[in-house]
């Protein structure tokens, strides 16, 4: 599953996961990414397709 | 030389920018992602590995509506006749297992949205130019 999510507020480089891509991506991500994905702090677009993360935003 | 109303309007949207998001960014965000998300449609539809038509048929894109997003939600929609998952069927078939090759479907269409942030500045400087040329121009 891709969410292709992006927040309308003072930024716009907050990227949103749902559960079924964290769990999806869960498999393969690092502890790190895994923080990201999860919601421990925000990671942009480039960031996340750079790290090989299959969802967006 | 610019007149009083055309400078308050230039002043009001220079403004604008510097506290929050100007209208034409958010419009550059919403096209640019209505755009990229249809290429990743277009993508998965031609490249989703077929066997009975059935996955290609649970391909499912959706709007999110959610107050302060924009965007979607593209995934494949419930379960095959045996009722395993379609969404688990098309994860298999892009990543593998240790029996079949990962055909990579899903990952190659991603790889095709590397850079969509840039995009999207490029088309909100390309909005705020026009915006600022036609208040110029009344």
């Amino acid at each position: 599953m891709l969410y292709v999510l992006c927040k309308i507020g003072a930024k716009v480089d907050v990227m949103d996961y749902g559960m079924n891509v964290i769990y999806d991506l869960m498999n393969y991500a690092t502890e790190a990414e895994s923080d990201a994905l999860s919601g421990n702090k925000s990671m942009g677009l480039d960031d996340m397709i750079k790290a090989g993360k299959g969802g967006v935003f | 030389m610019w007149n009083d109303g055309i400078s308050k309007q230039l002043d009001g949207l220079l403004d604008s920018m510097g506290k929050e998001i100007p209208e034409e960014y958010i419009d550059a965000l919403k096209e640019v992602i209505d755009e990229e998300v249809g290429s990743y449609k277009q993508n998965i539809n031609g490249n989703v590995p077929i066997d009975t038509g059935g996955l290609k048929n649970s391909f499912t894109v959706e709007k999110i509506i959610k107050q302060n997003y924009y965007g979607y939600r593209a995934y494949f929609k419930g379960d095959n006749k045996n009722g395993v998952p379609n969404e688990k069927i098309a994860n298999i078939l892009n990543y593998g297992t240790e029996k079949i090759y990962g055909t990579f479907f899903i990952d190659r269409a991603i790889r095709k949205l590397k850079g969509m942030g840039k995009r999207i500045e490029k088309k909100a400087e390309k909005n705020i130019a026009k915006r600022i040329k036609e208040l110029q121009n009344g």
